[in-house]
């Protein structure tokens, strides 16, 4: 109870902090940056836990790695969502277009889909042994999608293809890259939790189904 | 014709028992290739002997660029946009072919039988050895119809050999894994476009930026081939590692 009461303050704080840096040169809307970019980086790791979870069902058989395996998975891709649209309104509001085909916009849709198709596949058998093992492996494969969606493929295109402001928010001053970290932190810790209890009505889940048959 | 029954029974012994026998008594790299080989020559045979899959990605490869032929028969198309309309059509066959290898074996029961007697790993190569010799043997045909059809000019062709190469064991190692896990799923082959589309988009678009070269787009094809290997060295690694879990 105290965790949950921790990450709703934290958040709150967090959400409340861009208000009072003042706003970055030549970018407009720039609280919606400090939502954003936490929420981003928030996503990828959510990707990499539940595949790591995923690989401890695969290589342990522990049940409840696999509940945190879909809990992350699930909160992931809610993070996801809120990533691309919150992109899609930093991108509307600074460069005229909610779609402007920038290549860490294409990747991180590309990241959702893999996302949505692991969903689609927990429920596509109803042996629990197997829906855990197929989650699992595309989860490990999914999270390598993701990495490359979400990170690699914006740097790899040639150079002034992407108009996403890296170099900008990388190189302001100390107030800003502190007022990031505990924008990163707070919505990572928050994810977290929200994950873990996920994970637990999932255990739940699966003993009443087990009861129940 | 009349079926002859053999000796010791209505059918001749499968070349599988043998392989199993084979990985059984040695253990070694031979027993394990001569397993992988026994695995893709049944799929040849049964492949074969109905053409199901062979028919359907080859139709679709032909198909495709008539269909793109009709609609841009009066425009000069730029080589970047060739490059992708080549890989979202042999993408989309392989799509409509490369699940049958697995799903046919659940519908009919095989698959056991394939993990009774085969070592899971001779039965991933196996697999994908049949699935790359498929997708290369109908691309032979339906890439120079594609480049008849839209007047492409490649104006490096080892570039688009090794594009092709590189995108077909991509296309086949992953078609194993994702073509084991949804014949396995109540949906079947339905799923397998769904998994399949997400997890190979990096794939896609590296060799969409790397065909486009092959065309003459002008740049480098070097940075997008790396990626593509890099992603295929992830993709047949992994699947190393994970393919017990699928199969079992």
């Amino acid at each position: 109870m105290i965790w949950n009461l921790l990450a709703g303050i934290w958040v709150t704080a967090a959400i409340a902090v861009p208000f009072f840096v003042p706003g970055v040169q030549d970018l407009k809307a720039t609280p919606i940056a400090f939502f954003h970019v936490p929420m981003a980086i928030s996503t990828l790791a959510c990707f990499f836990i539940a595949a790591f979870f995923g690989a401890k069902w695969l290589f342990q058989r522990d049940e409840r790695a696999d509940a945190l395996s879909l809990g992350f998975g699930e909160i992931g891709f809610v993070a996801g969502c809120i990533t691309f649209a919150t992109g899609l309104l930093f991108a509307r509001v600074n460069w005229n277009g909610f779609w402007t085909g920038d290549p860490q916009q294409v990747g991180t849709l590309g990241a959702l889909m893999i996302y949505a198709a692991l969903l689609t596949l927990r429920n596509s058998t109803d042996d629990e042994v197997k829906r855990r093992n197929f989650w699992a492996v595309y989860a490990i494969f999914g999270a390598l999608v993701a990495l490359f969606g979400m990170y690699i493929y914006s740097r790899i295109v040639p150079a002034n293809t992407s108009l996403h402001p890296n170099e900008t928010l990388q190189n302001s001053s100390a107030i800003y890259k502190w007022a990031f970290r505990f924008c990163i932190l707070a919505t990572l810790f928050a994810l977290c939790r929200v994950a873990i209890l996920r994970a637990r009505l999932e255990i739940f889940a699966v003993k009443l189904r087990e009861s129940a048959f | 014709m009349a079926m002859r029954p053999h000796a010791k029974g209505l059918f001749p012994p499968s070349p599988l028992i043998f392989a199993r026998a084979k990985t059984q008594t040695f253990g070694s790299l031979k027993a394990f290739l001569a397993a992988a080989w026994a695995v893709a020559l049944k799929d040849f045979r049964s492949e074969w002997r109905s053409r199901a899959a062979l028919s359907a990605v080859a139709l679709f490869s032909f198909a495709a660029p008539v269909a793109l032929g009709y609609a841009l028969s009066n425009l000069a198309v730029e080589p970047e946009i060739l490059g992708g309309l080549l890989w979202v059509v042999l993408f989309f066959a392989a799509m409509v072919g490369l699940p049958r290898a697995f799903v046919k074996e659940e519908e009919t029961g095989t698959a056991t039988l394939l993990r009774l007697h085969i070592a899971p790993d001779a039965v991933l190569w196996g697999k994908a050895l049949g699935q790359f010799a498929l997708l290369f043997a109908t691309q032979l045909g339906a890439v120079p119809i594609f480049l008849l059809l839209l007047k492409a000019r490649v104006e490096e062709p080892l570039t688009l050999l090794l594009c092709l190469v590189l995108g077909d064991i991509g296309l086949a190692v992953s078609s194993c894994i994702l073509g084991a896990i949804a014949a396995q799923s109540r949906s079947k082959g339905a799923l397998f476009p769904a998994l399949a589309a997400p997890l190979l988009l990096p794939i896609l678009a590296s060799l969409s930026v790397a065909s486009g070269v092959a065309f003459g787009s002008g740049f480098s094809a070097a940075p997008a081939l790396q990626v593509v290997l890099a992603f295929d060295l992830a993709l047949v690694a992994g699947s190393v590692f994970l393919w017990e879990f699928v199969w079992e």
